[in-house]
């Protein structure tokens, strides 16, 4: 028989009592909570039988494994901003912007899909965006942001040549790869990276911020099992961070994209690759509640480009793209649409960025 | 926090739903779950009972709709549940036996019983509260929760010494002040 110890009536407690004890004080740490906390909704998220992780369309995209990679690779690695001869301008973008009008974001969110859809069918004199991929976040407003810049160097060097790509949009949550501990789907990993990670992971950030995964990767390792390698990005109030930090070498200063890989080899244990950080970060000017719509982001995009080459668009994402201050050390964040092109003709990746509230255009490669 | 404004929350973003009723009833919930495992679980056994009655509470919110009056008695009743089961899981995997006082067994007789000490806990609850703070906090967080003295210390940012000697000054008020009221803390 157990020995008998002081307080030992409280172990058979009612329900008012335990209610009172529990307001009275509470024996749990922050960190103990949110430990808690992401596994309540690694457990949630596993339990449910479809994971909507936002409204994204799904697809296997083995024609853009290289192309996805080499998009990645020549942004992180290179980190310079180019203006392309390629993209010489036949038309005015601002004659684009005086048919265009602004929609609410909040309509935009319902429709994005049925609109994307529309888009798609049809006929641009110089874009080709049948095959296009896209993603618009669950919002309904958002602000400017202003951020301070790191100086921290990350490692870059990562080989993912074996990788097999999928970008982040619905069709293939379901599907499952063995990777240690359990067979885990698309969807079930997705959703621990943008569910749970942050919180087990990081001490202290603010609330808004999350992680976007943007494509997710499969790399096969020994004994048949899979690690999953996910290309993501901090993300405040669900909007994806789209820009140029800069890292300061001994004779030069490089721009490399916010972007970073995380590696899960045992199930719902993840690790970063080339490290994650989440800079200082403030809500400036009024709230944005009206943007131009896909379809104008589009033409503007259109009339923008030369009509002498076709352009075929890849992926076309919401996301908050980032401006320099003069001393490097501050950026503002605008809410972009972001697209990535191919050119047959050049054989090169493209970049280019519709300003959502202001419909400037800016392209890069 | 009452089902609609779960539900209207719920609307704009089910993350923030979730972190808004766990903010608000982890504590109550992590209560429960470690008044029913106390003796038999690890505190990462309760842990992992705690983040699955949340699981269950998320899931019962998406499956139904709930109305406008306050959701702490689901709470409370999805946490026991879940933790009933827990302590089962948690025995059957020690093959332990379950003594049958262990059990949610209610007969008549037991009524009367425990009422008595209903009242009892709840006078003795009354009398911690009287030793003000620290102390009661203190008495709480070692004797209810089993906290160490250097684990109460670090949330209470004091020494563990300064908290081993206040727990010790208050005990021995609380017993004289027992023993005038014929109450036995061992009951």
């Amino acid at each position: 028989m157990r020995e008998e110890k002081d307080f030992d009536i409280f172990a058979d407690a009612d329900d008012k009592f335990i209610y009172e004890i529990s307001q009275k004080c509470s024996p749990l740490s922050e960190r103990e909570k949110e430990r808690m906390f992401a596994k309540s909704e690694k457990k949630y998220g596993k339990s449910k039988k479809t994971f909507n992780i936002k409204v994204k369309l799904y697809r296997k995209c083995m024609r853009y494994k290289n192309a996805i990679a080499s998009v990645a690779c020549l942004i992180l690695i290179s980190g310079l901003l180019i203006f392309l001869t390629i993209l010489e301008s036949n038309g005015n973008s601002k004659s684009a912007l005086k048919t265009a009008e602004k929609m609410n974001v909040s309509e935009i969110s319902d429709s994005f899909y049925d609109e994307f859809e529309i888009c798609k069918q049809k006929e641009y004199k110089n874009l080709d965006i049948s095959e296009c991929m896209a993603i618009f976040p669950d919002i309904d407003s958002f602000y400017q942001l202003e951020i301070k810049c790191s100086s921290e160097n990350r490692t870059q060097n990562i080989n993912l040549d074996d990788v097999h790509w999928y970008f982040d949009n619905g069709d293939y949550n379901n599907k499952s790869f063995d990777i240690y501990g359990s067979s885990t789907s698309i969807g079930e990993a997705v959703g621990y990276i943008e569910n749970s990670y942050i919180y087990e992971t990081f001490d202290n950030i603010d609330s808004g911020f999350g992680v976007d995964v943007i494509y997710t990767g499969v790399q096969p390792l020994d004994n048949d099992k899979n690690a999953y390698i996910f290309a993501v990005s901090p993300a405040w109030n669900n909007i994806p961070f789209d820009f140029y930090d800069r890292r300061i070498l001994s004779d030069r200063e490089e721009y490399y994209m916010s972007q970073t890989y995380l590696m899960m080899v045992r199930d719902f244990v993840a690790d970063t690759l080339t490290g994650l950080e989440f800079p200082e970060v403030e809500e400036v000017g009024e709230k944005i509640s009206e943007i131009y719509p896909l379809e104008d982001a589009l033409n503007i995009l259109s009339e923008y480009m030369t009509q002498k080459s076709l352009f075929e668009v890849l992926t076309a994402e919401f996301v908050y793209k980032g401006k320099y201050s003069e001393d490097k050390l501050t950026a503002t964040l605008n809410a972009t649409w972001k697209f990535t092109m191919y050119n047959e003709e050049s054989g090169k990746y493209y970049s280019a960025y519709v300003d959502a509230n202001s419909g400037e255009i800016e392209c890069v490669g | 926090m009452t089902g609609n404004e779960y539900g209207a929350l719920a609307e704009r973003s089910l993350h923030e739903a979730h972190r808004a009723i766990f903010d608000d009833y982890c504590d109550y919930v992590y209560a429960i779950a470690f008044n029913r495992l106390r003796n038999t679980g690890t505190r990462e056994d309760i842990e992992e009972c705690v983040s699955d009655i949340f699981a269950d509470i998320y899931q019962i919110f998406d499956e139904e709709k709930t109305d406008s009056g306050d959701i702490k008695i689901l709470i409370g009743t999805v946490a026991k549940r879940r933790a009933v089961d827990f302590y089962r899981m948690l025995n059957a995997k020690k093959r332990k036996t379950v003594f049958l006082e262990n059990e949610e067994i209610v007969s008549d007789t037991d009524i009367e019983e425990d009422n008595d000490r209903n009242e009892l806990r709840n006078a003795m609850l009354s009398e911690i509260n009287n030793l003000g703070e620290p102390d009661s906090t203190i008495l709480i967080l070692k004797y209810y929760y089993n906290r160490t003295s250097e684990e109460i210390a670090k949330k209470l940012s004091m020494t563990a010494v300064s908290v081993r000697k206040r727990c010790e000054r208050a005990m021995k008020k609380l017993r004289s002040r027992f023993e005038q009221l014929d109450i036995d803390m061992r009951r």
